[in-house]
C-alpha cells in the first residue's frame, strides 16, 4: 500500500532521510524506531504528503502522490488516520466541538446525531466525561484518546498513524493508548508507530523498522529485531 | 566566499517575498473560492475590534491631547492659536491616526495572529486541518486578512475622532480658546488630499499588518524560541513597512492631487 522509493529529504541544509525505500502493506503493525530529530515524523508527514520530498517517489495504492496538487490529495490522505504526538486538537474548540469538527465541516448531520455520534466516539476511548472540557484542561493521556476519538469520526481509514503516541505519558496512561490502539486493529487495519519507546514498539509492532543517520539500518520482524547484531540498533537498545 | 554568502541571503529572500506573495494570494483570492467561512471572519473580526479598541482609544485620546498641547503652546508665542484645530486635524487625520492605530493594531493583533497561527504549525494543528482536506489558508489566512482590513479602517476612525476631542479638550476646555473656532477650523482643512491619504491608508496598513503576521506565524519552526521569533518579527516587519508605506501612500495621494512635492 505505502512505497517509499529512494526518498530524499532535507530540512534547511540538513538531510533527513538519505535514499530510503520500503513498502508497507496496509495490514502490517509496524513500528518505526529511532532517536529524536532521525527524521520519524518525517515520514509520516511524507505519507500524508504534508511534506515533499525533495527527491524519489511516494506511491499509494499504485498511485504517485510525490507531485500530486494540494487539492487532489484528500482522497489519498482520506485513507489514513493520523493522531500526532499531544494530539494536535484545536486548542480553541471543546473536545466535543473537536470531535464534531470534521462531522460539521463535512456531514449533513443534524445536532442531535453528531452529539450522539461524539459520544458514543468519546465512550469507545474513554474519555466521555471530558466533552465539555477545553484541551488545556486535559491531561497527556486524555488529549491522545481525544485525538484518537476525533480521527476516528474524521474517516474510516485503512491504516492509522501514530506519532510518539505514548511520550512524556504515566505508566498507566501509556498502557491505556496501547490497548487503544490494539483494540483499533481487530478490523485487521494495520498501523504505523513511530515511537523511540522499545516496550510500546515491542507491544505494538510484528514489524520493525530502525533509522539513524537518515538510513533504515533495520528493516525486520520482531525475532530478528531482539537478536539483532548492528552496532548502532543494539546501542539504541541498551541506551532504551 | 562573500560573494557566494550574499548570493544565498539573496535567494532566501526572494524565497520569503515569493513565499509571502503566494499566501498572501491565497488567502484572499479564498473570497473567490468556496467554501467561505464567515464564522471565522466574523470571529477574527469581533478578536481584532473589539480586542484592539480600548488600547486604540487610550492611545489616540492622549496623542491628540499632546499633539494640542505641543501646538497650542508653540502658537501662542507666535499669535496662532486659531490655527491649533487646522493642523490637529490634518495632522490627525492624514498621519498620526492611521498611522498610530496602525502600530497598536500591529502590536494587539498582529503579534496574536502570528502567535496563534504559529502556536498551530508547531503543534500539528494546521498539519491536521490539512489532514482533514481543509485549505488553511482559506480557514485560517482568508479571514485574518479580511478582517484586518474591514476593522482597521474602522478603528482608525473611531481613533480619529478620539483624538479630535483629546485636542478639543486641551485647546477649549484647559486653554479657553472658542469650541467654534477649533472645529471649524478642523473643518476648513479638511481637504480632499488629507482625507483621501487618512482613508486609504488603514486599509493598507491593514493588509500588511495581517498577511505579514500570518506568513511569519505560518512559518514558524523550533519551538518556543522559534515562536518568539515569529512573534517579534512580524511586529518588527510591520513596523516598518507601515512607516514605508506611509510615506508611499502619502506621496502618491499628492501627486494625485496634483501637489508637486
Amino acid at each position: 500500500m505505502i512505497c517509499f522509493d529512494h526518498v530524499v529529504f532535507f530540512r534547511s541544509d540538513r538531510m533527513i532521510l538519505n535514499d530510503i525505500s520500503f513498502e508497507i502493506n496496509s495490514t502490517e503493525r509496524v513500528a518505526i524506531l529511532g532517536g529524536s530529530g532521525e527524521g520519524k515524523t518525517t515520514i509520516l508527514r511524507l505519507i500524508l504528503r504534508l511534506l515533499v520530498p525533495d527527491n524519489g517517489r511516494i506511491i499509494i495504492d499504485g498511485e504517485d502522490i510525490t507531485s500530486k496538487p494540494e487539492q487532489q490529495l484528500r482522497v489519498v490522505r482520506r485513507k489514513f488516520s493520523i493522531v500526532f504526538q499531544d494530539g494536535a486538537l484545536f486548542d480553541s474548540l471543546t473536545v466535543k466541538e473537536n470531535v464534531a469538527f470534521y462531522l460539521r465541516e463535512y456531514t449533513s448531520m443534524s445536532e442531535i446525531e453528531i452529539d450522539k455520534k461524539v459520544r458514543e466516539l468519546l465512550s469507545f476511548v474513554d474519555v466521555e466525561n471530558a466533552i465539555d472540557l477545553m484541551p488545556e484542561e486535559l491531561s497527556g493521556g486524555m488529549l491522545r484518546r481525544v485525538a484518537i476519538a476525533r480521527s476516528l469520526a474524521a474517516q474510516n481509514p485503512k491504516m492509522f498513524l501514530y506519532d510518539e503516541p505514548t511520550s512524556d505519558l504515566d505508566p498507566l496512561s501509556a498502557a491505556k493508548i496501547r490497548n487503544l490502539i490494539l483494540n483499533l486493529d481487530e478490523n485487521k487495519r494495520g498501523f504505523i508507530v513511530v515511537t523511540h519507546e522499545i516496550r510500546d514498539a515491542l507491544k505494538l509492532g510484528n514489524r520493525f523498522l530502525f533509522i539513524k543517520n537518515g538510513k533504515i539500518l533495520f528493516d525486520g520482524n520482531k525475532e530478528e529485531f531482539i537478536n539483532t547484531d548492528i552496532p548502532e540498533l543494539l546501542e539504541f537498545l541498551e541506551n532504551s | 566566499m562573500k560573494n557566494g554568502l550574499l548570493k544565498r541571503k539573496l535567494l532566501n529572500l526572494f524565497f520569503e517575498v515569493d513565499s509571502y506573495y503566494k499566501m498572501s494570494t491565497k488567502g484572499i483570492t479564498a473570497i473567490f473560492r468556496p467554501p467561505i467561512y464567515f464564522k471565522d471572519l466574523i470571529e477574527q473580526m469581533d478578536y481584532i475590534g473589539s480586542g484592539t479598541l480600548f488600547i486604540v482609544l487610550l492611545v489616540a485620546l492622549f496623542i491628540g491631547m499632546a499633539l494640542s498641547l505641543q501646538i497650542s503652546a508653540e502658537f501662542a508665542i507666535l499669535g496662532l492659536r486659531m490655527y491649533t484645530g487646522r493642523v490637529v486635524g490634518i495632522s490627525i487625520i492624514s498621519e498620526i491616526g492611521p498611522v498610530a492605530s496602525a502600530l497598536v493594531f500591529a502590536g494587539r493583533a498582529g503579534s496574536g495572529m502570528a502567535s496563534e497561527l504559529g502556536t498551530m504549525i508547531l503543534g500539528h494543528q494546521v498539519d491536521t486541518l490539512r489532514v482533514f482536506g481543509i485549505d488553511p489558508y482559506r480557514k485560517l489566512i482568508f479571514p485574518r486578512i479580511i478582517g484586518s482590513v474591514i476593522m482597521l479602517p474602522a478603528l482608525t476612525i473611531i481613533a480619529d475622532m478620539t483624538s479630535l476631542l483629546g485636542g478639543y479638550y486641551i485647546t477649549s476646555i484647559v486653554n479657553n480658546q472658542s469650541s467654534t473656532v477649533y472645529w471649524d477650523s478642523i473643518r476648513i482643512a479638511m481637504q480632499s488630499q488629507y482625507v483621501a491619504a487618512g482613508s486609504i491608508k488603514p486599509f493598507v496598513f491593514g493588509f500588511i499588518i495581517s498577511s505579514l503576521s500570518c506568513y511569519t506565524g505560518f512559518t514558524t519552526h523550533g519551538g518556543a524560541a522559534g515562536l518568539k521569533t515569529s512573534t517579534t518579527r512580524a511586529f518588527v516587519l510591520s513596523t516598518i513597512l507601515i512607516i514605508i508605506s506611509d510615506f508611499v501612500v502619502t506621496k502618491v495621494v499628492l501627486f494625485l492631487f496634483g501637489y508637486s512635492v
